[in-house]
């Protein structure tokens, strides 16, 4: 201690040794502010800043030049965030120190050096003031948000500012978030645990939590109360006053009333509430067709694809087996059939060498026999001549043949030609004139004397021979076998009626015509009429008339148009008259008037045309050698032909009413 | 119960750094001793303007 006067270190005494000052009143004042520094420190020590703060401003105010009571200040302002009063605190200390005091190591100066020369702290200082000031300056704006918001940075940033963290904890209340205001204020505590301020919000936070909790008990006694009164309903027991009330629960906390409706759970809509286990129901269900949705079926339509792939790969063998039998049998159908036209073109190949062979034996022997024969005239003698001649088929006789065989032929034909017409037709006829007629031998040799006749000079027996050989054919076939007359007689009747209308048709004033007429309508009303015509088409150069065996019926008279042009070595208007006298004949045996009209018309001609008719008919087989001669004489005969078609049908029309007329 | 508006008054905004200097200033740097000294001089020169007094 020193005197206040002239600075003299003091003693014990009252008075200075120097100057002889009354000091005691000084000494009391300095003792003074030192116990209150003394305080303070111990107040600092336990953390009392704001006692401690107190109690050094107290010392300052006794002696202002205490700079330990004055640094100290300092530090405790700094330990609250007040910065800038530390500072001060600091700089008059250095500053009482450097001009009166000269005070060895003054701590105000080490302050301030750790302060002012750290520039990031003392950044962090300025921005903490200056948000805490924007917070209070919201405060009053009631902006209370974004002053939380820049307290929260502030103490973020300086933790120790106790200000700011008073000001946010009370922003809290105000909001009546009372645990985190609690949980601020007791930050605040630690920092100061004595700051009237910091004690005072915690007492009313507290208070308030207190509050909210034992309302919360309450609610929580009344729920379990309601539970139990719930539980005991179905017992039929009353519920409990205390916990209903018309149907709500009542309860103050502090200064309010709290109203809360009866019933646990979920209410449903409308009041209407579902049970629980519905929920699980459902949930249940929607569980258990995943399951199956997702394990079961997946499996199952896999074994099912499976299954369905073997069976179609097994099918798919099985085609192609099948497939290749088909192709196998295919193939073997091919080459038999090949085979047998192979074989066919052997046989025909044979069978025409046969031909040629057996047409140059027959003619060599006919040589053979017309050299020995001394006198054509005398029948006896030329019996072997013509029989061997008579094997030889005039329209079919120098096929494959060569031209010495030709001439030869026709050599010889030109001489037997009337012996052989004259011998077989005087056979045939005779044959049929007996009593008891082999109708066999009378086809075969009037069919041999139909080949021989000369058709541009027809013979005078050449209508009876028709009449005979029509009759003839007919007889042989209904006293044939079924057997026979589906094979070897199969054609007798196209044959026989061919025959016969050409006597009708030609020939109507014969003696013979109305033989015929007669005969076709026994013919017409033969069951197997139809199949003997069909049977007969190949076969219609035995007719010896040229017309086609398969005309006989007006239906098939395009059909057998064709077949005539290919099968008959008449022409196809010949064929054409043949359907039209066949009409004319169909007409007159059914006694119609369809052929009447038409043969009325052509009544004129009907003569003429009948004469004209005769070229038409041809004695000559049909073969594909004579088929091109054929259709040439066809252009050239189908006026005539059209002519003899009228003939016909008149000629019918009046042997129907001739043949009317006789019934 | 806790008033905020009046609470809220009681925070005051702080010095910022560059405002020491004028809070320097501004202190009151009177203490007892000052006190006790002009107290002391006043009685002093009270006693030296009346010289009677002391003669009596």
């Amino acid at each position: 201690m020193y005197c206040y006067k002239c600075g003299c270190e003091l003693t014990n005494a009252d008075t200075c040794p120097n100057c002889g000052a009354d000091v005691r009143q000084y000494r009391e004042i300095i003792y003074t502010s030192n116990y209150l520094y003394n305080q303070g420190l111990e107040k600092a020590g336990v953390r009392d800043l704001s006692g401690a703060i107190l109690c050094l401003k107290q010392a300052l105010v006794y002696n202002k030049d205490n700079l330990d009571a004055r640094n100290l200040l300092g530090l405790v302002y700094f330990e609250i965030g007040e910065t800038v009063a530390a500072i001060s605190e600091w700089v008059i200390s250095k500053n009482l120190n450097d001009s009166r005091l000269h005070q060895k190591h003054n701590l105000a100066e080490s302050y301030l050096n750790q302060v002012q020369n750290d520039r990031q702290v003392m950044e962090n200082i300025s921005s903490s003031i200056q948000r805490y000031n924007h917070a209070l300056e919201c405060c009053y704006s009631d902006n209370l948000d974004v002053a939380m918001l820049q307290l929260r940075k502030v103490i973020s940033v300086n933790p120790h500012y106790l200000r700011a963290r008073q000001l946010l904890a009370l922003l809290l209340i105000r909001q009546q978030d009372w645990r985190k205001a609690e949980r601020e204020l007791q930050k605040c505590l630690r920092l100061d645990i004595n700051n009237t301020d910091t004690l005072r919000y915690l007492k009313e936070v507290e208070e308030r939590l207190q509050q909210s909790q034992e309302g919360e008990t309450l609610r929580k006694r009344t729920a379990s109360a309601r539970e139990n009164t719930v539980r005991s309903k179905s017992s039929g027991k009353n519920r409990s006053a205390a916990a209903q009330q018309g149907g709500v629960i009542k309860y103050k906390a502090d200064n309010e009333t709290i109203i809360q409706p009866v019933g646990g759970g979920m209410p449903g809509i409308d009041g209407f509430r579902i049970p629980g286990w519905i929920y699980g129901l459902v949930i249940g269900v929607i569980a258990g067709a995943a399951a199956v949705a997702f394990l079961v079926m997946p499996s199952r339509v896999q074994s099912v694809r499976t299954t369905a792939a073997e069976q179609v790969r097994s099918l798919s063998e099985q085609v192609g087996s099948q497939q290749d039998q088909i192709d196998s049998l295919t193939s073997q159908l091919a080459d038999t059939e090949s085979t047998e036209s192979a074989e066919e073109t052997t046989e025909s190949g044979d069978e025409s060498t046969d031909t040629v062979q057996k047409a140059q034996d027959a003619l060599l022997a006919s040589a053979n026999q017309w050299v020995a024969v001394t006198d054509l005239a005398d029948s006896a003698d030329t019996t072997d001549l013509t029989d061997s001649f008579a094997a030889l088929d005039p329209s079919t006789a120098k096929d494959g043949q060569d031209d010495a065989f030709g001439t030869l032929y026709d050599s010889l034909y030109a001489k037997l030609q009337s012996p052989m017409l004259e011998r077989f037709a005087w056979d045939g006829i005779n044959e049929y004139e007996k009593d008891s007629p082999d109708y066999a031998t009378v086809v075969t040799d009037l069919e041999i004397a139909n080949r021989f006749e000369d058709p541009d000079n027809l013979s005078m027996t050449y209508v009876e021979r028709l009449w005979y050989l029509g009759d003839s054919y007919y007889r042989v076939y209904t006293a044939a076998s079924d057997e026979d007359k589906k094979g070897v007689c199969a054609d007798y009747l196209t044959k026989a009626r061919t025959c016969l209308e050409t006597v009708t048709t030609d020939y109507p004033d014969s003696e013979y015509a109305s033989n015929c007429e007669s005969r076709l309508l026994d013919i017409a009303t033969n069951a197997n009429l139809t199949n003997a015509d069909a049977a007969s088409t190949g076969t219609s150069s035995a007719v010896g008339t040229g017309t086609s065996g398969s005309s006989s019926s007006s239906t098939a008279a395009s059909t057998s148009a064709s077949r005539s042009t290919a099968a008959s070595s008449t022409t196809a208007a010949s064929t054409t008259a043949a359907s039209t006298t066949n009409s004319a004949a169909a007409a007159s045996t059914t006694t119609t008037k369809t052929a009447a009209p038409a043969a009325s018309s052509d009544a004129n001609a009907g003569t003429a045309a009948a004469d004209a008719n005769t070229p038409a008919v041809s004695v000559q087989d049909p073969t594909a050698a004579d088929q091109t001669a054929a259709d040439q004489t066809a252009a050239d005969q189908t006026a005539a032909d059209q002519m003899a078609a009228a003939a016909a049908a008149q000629a019918a029309a009046a042997a129907a009413a001739n043949a009317a007329a006789g019934q | 119960m806790i008033n905020f508006d009046e609470e809220l008054r009681k925070f005051h905004p702080s010095l910022e750094v560059e405002d020491v200097e004028d809070a320097i200033y501004n202190q009151d740097m009177q203490d007892m001793v000052d006190v006790m000294l002009r107290v002391t001089r006043e009685g002093m020169s009270g006693a030296e303007g009346s010289p009677a007094k002391e003669k009596n």
